[in-house]
């Protein structure tokens, strides 16, 4: 039974799907980018911050010294790092905190491995860590470039406090296994920049006198406030809509945003889903697809069906252009967060399904619309039920569809997804009304 | 091009061939995507590890062992991201009503039926146990280098590991899968 169970499970990693071409083609530019001497710098990571840091170690270095490079090191951003506790060392890179060239600092109460000077984690000083050794690392990078990475950082105030720090062992890498370090935590939305803020402790349990000189270090962190940026993306870049009509393709994945007029003075719109519904007498039959709808007081912004062609039914999706115009950003498919589930077989009389949200949005909120085809199909501009839509052709049946609505501030607001089987499910913000 | 082993692909990239890394991702990375969103969970975060595993990989083919292959390396680099990026989804949603992780499948030919189940069953497990059997069961990982990964005595792994089984014996039997 055992190896049977076993055999399955080694063979249930082939039902996984693959990438989608819009992360293949970034990663590939990424990595491809690593060579030739073309290196683009990572971003998200402390871990992956930094290279050429500078050194200054000691008592009483001005933060003007710390952060001005030298040599051929890069611009140093205007005002972030460390300044040195007595009896710390600090280093920091010359990145400008651009999400393209992150600013670090690391700090220590040991000496630094020189071995450490050209990565960003100074692998070589933690694995060699002392029990009473304390190192942070730290990496700025501007906010309003990634709302979906700026959501991440609770805005907090200097100096941050040790205690925010969350232990960070269960599901991290442990930098050295044979003898645990205790690693944590923090992240801050402080003027203007995401920082994180990683501290390594040369005990798995650290004591709450190494707490006290973590928060002492912690206390000389600087942010000055990030410098306005000439052309930096601080709202969200709008492609022009006609982008959203593209070459034939298995898989439309779009995001749009979408403006909501107000209803008796209240923005909102609905999200609702059915699961889909065979006739009982004549089960092979649908009477229904599984179906998914977002749509506002007046006009509805998506809509959608997957599964077989029925009667009556001659395209699987539909957004309306007039009110949702293509647009980036990322918009999360998933239900995290979100409160709901599987969506009931009952028709509703406006909607597409009787389970339904009413969420009350700002004046814009993102949609994204996720739709697999059987065949190749493009969503374009049709003149149907007396105005224009973007739609699929009608020869092209959805096998899934998935919406996903969030504001422009980051806030997941709803997720709905069905499939070909019938199977549908909703979710909303607890903060949206179930109808 | 495509058809040279990885170590002459390697040197090739280290001299600063386009071609060649153009190669060698593609020889990689729909398996190192995969193993991300197997640890994931999450297509975005499937995405964010994937990319900044390859990436980091790539600028460290001139430190690496062309003597070691490179698949295996690769992995572990992948598992590392993926983890992290894992721990950090987690733990910003303690204070959420966190939904069950849930792969995207889309919809099964009836001869997926039996993997479909039990890759829904390995979903429902706990975390801790999910990501245990994920990265032994999918990802070929021993119990020693998962411990090292998640930085958890294999004595523990061992014991989630052997929890999972249980617990997915009684569910797929339940469903008559196994």
């Amino acid at each position: 039974m055992s190896s049977e169970l076993e055999r399955l499970l080694r063979a249930a990693r082939h039902a996984l799907p693959g990438s989608d071409a819009a992360a293949t083609t970034r990663a590939r530019t990424g990595a491809l980018a690593q060579v030739g001497g073309k290196r683009r710098p990572r971003s998200r990571s402390a871990a992956a911050l930094g290279a050429a840091l500078l050194v200054a170690t000691g008592l009483g270095v001005g933060l003007g010294a710390l952060i001005t490079p030298s040599g051929t090191a890069a611009p140093a951003p205007a005002g972030v790092g460390f300044l040195p506790e007595r009896g710390w060392s600090v280093l920091q890179n010359g990145g400008d905190g651009s999400p393209a060239r992150p600013a670090a600092a690391i700090a220590a109460n040991v000496s630094l491995s020189p071995a450490d000077g050209s990565d960003g984690l100074p692998y070589a000083t933690l694995r060699a860590l002392p029990p009473h050794g304390i190192v942070m690392v730290v990496g700025f990078v501007e906010r309003e470039h990634d709302h979906w990475q700026d959501n991440r950082f609770p805005r907090r105030g200097l100096p941050l406090d040790v205690r925010d720090a969350a232990p960070s062992i269960e599901w991290g890498v442990q930098v050295r296994p044979e003898r645990p370090l205790g690693q944590y935590q923090l992240l801050a939305a402080v003027n203007g920049y995401n920082v994180d803020v990683n501290l390594y402790f040369g005990a798995a349990r650290p004591s709450q006198r190494q707490f006290d000189a973590a928060q002492l270090q912690l206390d000389r962190l600087v942010v000055r406030a990030a410098p306005p940026r000439a052309g930096a993306p601080r709202a969200l870049s709008l492609r022009p809509s006609t982008s959203a009509a593209t070459a034939p393709t298995r898989v439309i994945d779009r995001t749009f945003v979408c403006t909501v007029a107000p209803h008796v003075g209240v923005r909102f719109f609905e999200v609702s889903a059915v699961t889909g519904f065979r006739d009982p007498d004549e089960p092979k039959r649908w009477r229904w697809a599984a179906g998914a709808e977002i749509e506002g007081a007046r006009l509805g912004f998506a809509s959608s069906r997957a599964g077989a062609p029925m009667e009556r039914l001659t395209r699987w999706l539909y957004v309306d252009p007039e009110t949702c115009k293509a647009a980036s950003g990322r918009v999360l498919l998933s239900p995290r967060g979100l409160v709901g589930g599987a969506a009931s077989q009952l028709q509703g009389t406006t909607t597409v399904g009787s389970d339904s949200y009413r969420c009350v949005t700002p004046r814009r909120f993102l949609l994204r619309v996720r739709a697999v085809f059987r065949t190749p199909t493009a969503l374009r501009v049709q003149h149907l039920f007396a105005k224009r839509w973007l739609t699929t052709s009608t020869a092209a049946v959805a096998t899934e569809v998935k919406l996903a609505a969030r504001t422009e501030a980051g806030k997941q607001l709803a997720y709905t997804e069905i499939f070909q089987s019938g199977k549908a499910r909703l979710f909303a913000s607890k903060t949206c009304k179930f109808e | 091009m495509r058809r040279l082993p990885d170590p002459e692909l390697i040197a090739l990239v280290r001299e600063g061939s386009r071609d060649a890394a153009g190669v060698l991702f593609d020889r990689y990375w729909e398996f190192a995507w995969r193993s991300a969103y197997a640890v994931t969970a999450d297509r975005s975060l499937a995405d964010d590890a994937a990319q900044d595993a390859i990436q980091r990989a790539f600028a460290a083919l001139p430190r690496f062992d062309a003597t070691r292959p490179f698949g295996p390396w690769l992995k572990r680099i992948v598992v590392n991201r993926a983890i992290d990026q894992l721990r950090r989804s987690s733990r910003l949603a303690v204070l959420d009503e966190t939904a069950p992780p849930k792969w995207d499948l889309g919809q099964p030919a009836d001869a997926d039926v039996r993997l479909w189940a039990a890759v829904d069953a390995v979903a429902a497990l706990g975390e801790a146990k999910r990501v245990v059997v994920v990265l032994h069961y999918w990802l070929d990982l021993p119990l020693d280098e998962i411990a090292g990964a998640l930085g958890i005595p294999v004595g523990t792994v061992a014991s989630r590991l052997s929890r999972a089984l249980e617990e997915l014996r009684l569910v797929l039997e339940d469903e008559r899968v196994v």
